[in-house]
């Protein structure tokens, strides 16, 4: 069993991952008596607020994207373990997959975006750089 | 709380050098500096800017009026100017396009601003003990004063430039919590306070130093309360945008920078030596504010051929912000002089016109922006066309 936390957001914008392995946990019991005691289908989508972190908690077949500002009891619980026992790995947006339900945005948004083609003149090119492509 | 699994990264010294030097290269008469210092019974915010400003770069200015906008000079045409050159009867003329500070009446008592900063004493809890109101002394905390004087910038560039008393235009409190959390590494906006971490001290080494930090914190409680830019993909990216635009003006502002000679960085001062970085993001230059083996390379995109499409961080407003930046700069840049005087006085016309809707994209707010330009300036002015032109390098059509 595995436990992913990727924090996202910021004011820096950077993505942190922490992965634990439960069954390499000197106390996976605990663990999943924690992991199941977490009020998965219960986390309504909070109003994101500017410069704070999202978090992405995912255990198979869980999983809940929460507002900092709901990360509190056993969702506080599981990610202060997480943090304890694991070193985080950063960057790359790619790394940690893209859950599903976000298309509907972009339609709301316009949809002028684009990615792929190389950029010509831009400062740094973004797609000669795996960090910086998510569709790569 | 954020150890690094790696070693520290080498230092940089020619990257902090650089940054150092663009950072006091200050642009700005000499004169004008004197001036607003020598005025400091009526303004004392700015006068402190101005005379922390004389002293940081003393050595290196250069007198270059010739670079300056032909409009306004920086804190000129504010109601403080006009108090002190008060006669009866005969008010200081106006710049043109300073419609704020014309909006006070010359015998209204002069609007100050009302900082509350508060102290959470590393606990998660807001808004913490209130440790330094408006008018108090320093306090020797090195976050409680920087997040005063900070707010203080901002509240100088919102209401001297623009005629907006704080963050509501009324004059309501400024608030800030800081020591936000244990090593907590970053500053948010909650809806009501400007919040500070104090940093892990290996990556970030707190928040408060960062005058384009506290300016960007308080520009999304003023987005929050005009535009309303949901904060969500492109309206999010635009919602970003707006606070490193005023964040980096409140900068450039306090330090008398005009566009060649400002930074354009957002962040300065965040990271540790320990990170080879200049910045949290590069508005002229986006993905060229660090590239460290323990951050990797900023992934900010340039053009909006690079749009990365995520769904960590809101849909990536930290990184597509990125796009609408690079216009705002280039746009400023090839204006040239103050920033905050025209192209600054763009966006805020634009964000306060009442014309954007909350879920606009690049395209609605890009040809808000024209519009705006073209409102103010003229048709055919250079203005509207520095504007275009800054859209159309970053792949955005403006109408
Ligand atoms: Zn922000």
């Amino acid at each position: 069993m595995e436990v992913e936390v990727v924090r996202s957001g910021g004011i820096a914008g950077l993505r942190l991952t922490w992965t634990v392995e439960v069954e390499d946990q000197p106390d996976p019991e605990e663990w999943v008596l924690l992991v199941e005691r977490l009020p998965w289908s219960e986390t309504p989508p909070g109003p994101p607020e500017p410069d704070r972190y999202t978090y992405r908690i995912r255990c198979e077949p869980h999983e809940a994207t929460l507002a900092e500002r709901q990360v509190t009891g056993p969702w506080r619980d599981l990610v202060d373990r997480v943090r304890d026992v694991a070193e985080p790995e950063r960057g790359r947006p790619d790394a940690a997959g893209r859950a599903a339900p976000e298309a509907e945005n972009e339609a709301e948004n316009g949809a002028e975006a684009k990615t792929g083609s190389a950029p010509e003149n831009a400062p740094a090119p973004a797609t000669t750089d795996p960090e910086r492509s998510p569709d790569a | 709380m954020t150890r690094m699994p790696q070693p520290p990264a080498p230092r940089d010294p020619d990257a902090r050098t650089f940054a150092r030097a663009r950072a006091r290269a200050g642009i700005v008469p000499p004169y004008l500096l004197l001036r607003i210092a020598a005025a400091e019974e009526h303004y004392d915010v700015a006068a402190d800017a101005a005379r922390r400003s004389l002293l940081r770069d003393e050595p290196m200015r250069e007198l270059r009026v010739e670079g300056a906008h032909p409009g306004l000079l920086p804190h000129e045409h504010t109601r403080s100017t006009t108090l002190e050159g008060e006669r009866p009867g005969g008010a200081v003329a106006e710049g043109e396009g300073a419609p704020g500070a014309a909006d006070h009446g010359v015998a209204a008592p002069a609007p100050a601003p009302d900082r509350r900063i508060s102290d959470a004493e590393g606990a998660e809890s807001l808004p913490g003990r209130l440790v330094r109101t408006e008018g108090r002394p320093p306090t020797g905390d090195e976050a409680v004063d920087d997040a005063y004087d900070g707010l203080g910038e901002v509240w100088a560039l919102f209401e001297r430039v623009y005629g907006r008393d704080a963050i509501d235009g009324e004059g309501a409190p400024l608030e800030a919590t800081v020591h936000f959390g244990d090593r907590y590494d970053n500053a948010f906006w909650d809806g009501e306070r400007m919040v500070f971490g104090d940093g892990d001290g290996e990556v970030f080494r707190g928040f408060t130093q960062s005058l384009s930090v506290i300016g960007h914190e308080l520009a999304h409680g003023v987005t929050e309360l005009t535009a309303r830019l949901r904060y969500r993909d492109q309206s999010g990216a635009l919602n970003e945008h707006v606070s490193d635009v005023f964040g980096a003006l409140t900068e450039q502002y306090a330090m008398g920078q005009d566009a060649d000679a400002a930074t354009w960085l957002i962040g300065e001062g965040v990271f540790t030596e320990l990170v080879q970085g200049r910045a949290l993001r590069s508005m002229l230059e986006p993905g060229t504010a660090y590239d460290d083996d323990v951050l990797g390379r900023d992934p900010q995109p340039a053009h909006l051929r690079d749009y990365i499409e995520t769904d960590a961080d809101n849909g990536g407003v930290h990184l597509n912000s990125g796009i609408p930046n690079r216009a705002f700069a280039l746009a400023a840049v090839e204006l040239g002089g103050f920033a905050w005087e025209h192209v600054g006085r763009i966006w805020y016309d634009t964000l306060t016109g009442g014309t954007l809707r909350p879920n606009d994209g690049f395209t609605a707010f890009a040809a808000a922006t024209l519009a705006a330009a073209r409102d103010r300036y003229g048709e055919g002015s250079r203005e509207a066309a520095a504007v275009a032109n800054g859209w159309n390098a970053v792949g955005v059509e403006a109408e």
